[in-house]
């Protein structure tokens, strides 16, 4: 066999091998987040398992991090959501002095809303957290001629959460920091029983 | 018959190559989007919704929670502003000018993004407690020993990162506002 058909004969087979890695690849970068074991929610959940309302991470310290790239300087704390049990509120005042923040994130950590208390309105943070029947029920009982009392957020994924965090602007500012965290109120509003 | 193996040890090595291509491309981080400015970079569309899919791969794999856009920018440097790897066998000095935002902090991390133990528990500083001078600049000695004024301690020998955190960051809407603007230098001093 000549060398110039040994070459033509091998084309299929590169050929093969390349669009299967092709595939291999796209699919295993798009499935990363639905497999992947140890995901920020996974973080989160193993600090604790169970419960409804803000749960405060304990302070970064070596060893003892939740999440790579942790601000030590920060507070942080989260709620989860989950809008199979009824839409989730989340709401805090805010004192118009220092940061706070808020991000709404889905499970793999992907940001789908945030907000810090320099764009709170009327002082105060105010989120309703919906799917989209949710939120036709909220519009339906809406009165007219007023604004929403709060800002619905349409999530794009039934579960994820809310990362919470306040800044400590020195070391000694870290337990009115974690107050600031533990004061939001997050809670999901089950529809009248009637 | 033969075809058939051809086929299949194809497919298998295809297999192979698209998930050492995939750890790899996830292994060199965040990737698409970045934004240098000096010795720092950052991913500006990781804390957005339109983060790209090697992102969204990344972000599940490490835990790691961004910072939102609307919150702030994340600069990590894991060279000098001569483009040598940071490490704990070099002292270096931090200084100049810090993009404008409400707060930053600045924290020092192993290459995986952990604090590390040191005996003064001193792992960042933010813009309230650094020492300033009386022209309101300040200094940043990052070094295994201590030293006098703003001391950062690196571990001994080991590569680290500096993570700088701007929190409502003027220019972190827009990621055209972020390339160029004013980092602090990454000056290396004794090495030894």
């Amino acid at each position: 066999m000549r060398l110039s058909d040994r070459l033509l004969g091998i084309i299929p087979f590169v050929a093969t091998i390349a669009f299967v890695a092709g595939i291999v690849h796209i699919v295993s970068v798009l499935a990363m987040p639905a497999v992947a074991p140890q995901d920020a929610m996974a973080r989160l959940s193993a600090v604790a398992p169970q419960g409804e309302g803000v749960v405060l991470l304990p302070p970064a310290t070596p060893g003892r991090e939740i999440m790579p790239y942790e601000d030590p300087s920060v507070a942080l704390g989260f709620c989860r959501f989950d809008l199979a049990r009824g839409l989730y509120r989340v709401r805090t005042n805010i004192d118009g002095e220092h940061f706070i923040a808020l991000s709404f994130h889905t499970r793999s950590g992907r940001v789908f809303y945030a907000t810090t208390d320099r764009s709170a309105l009327r002082g105060k943070i105010d989120v309703a957290i919906v799917n989209a029947a949710q939120l036709e029920a909220l519009e339906a009982n809406d009165p007219e001629d007023q604004p929403a009392p709060e800002l619905r957020l349409l999530a794009p994924a039934a579960t994820g959460f809310v990362l919470v965090r306040a800044l400590a602007e020195r070391p000694n500012d870290l337990p009115s920091a974690e107050g600031r965290v533990t004061a939001v109120t997050c809670a999901p509003d089950r529809p009248p029983q009637s | 018959m033969l075809a058939f193996l051809r086929g299949a040890v194809a497919a298998l090595i295809g297999v192979a190559v698209g998930l050492v291509l995939t750890f790899s491309m996830l292994e060199r981080g965040f990737g698409f989007g970045a934004v240098r400015a000096g010795p720092w970079t950052a991913w500006p569309r990781v804390g957005a919704s339109d983060i790209d899919p090697y992102a969204r791969a990344v972000l599940s794999r490490t835990g790691e929670i961004p910072l939102a856009a609307a919150q702030g920018i994340a600069f990590y440097a894991r060279n000098d502003e001569s483009g040598a790897a940071l490490s704990g066998s070099c002292d270096y000095v931090i200084s100049g000018a810090i993009p404008a935002s409400r707060f930053w902090t600045l924290t020092l991390t192993d290459s995986n993004g952990r604090l590390i133990a040191n005996s003064s528990h001193r792992y960042a500083f933010t813009s309230a407690e650094v020492l300033r001078r009386a022209d309101n600049s300040f200094a940043i000695a990052v070094a295994p020993a201590a030293r006098p004024g703003n001391w950062l301690p690196s571990e001994a020998g080991a590569r680290f990162v500096l993570v700088l955190k701007l929190y409502d960051a003027v220019a972190s809407a827009s990621p055209s506002g972020l390339a160029g603007a004013t980092t602090p230098r990454i000056t290396r001093g004794r090495c030894g």
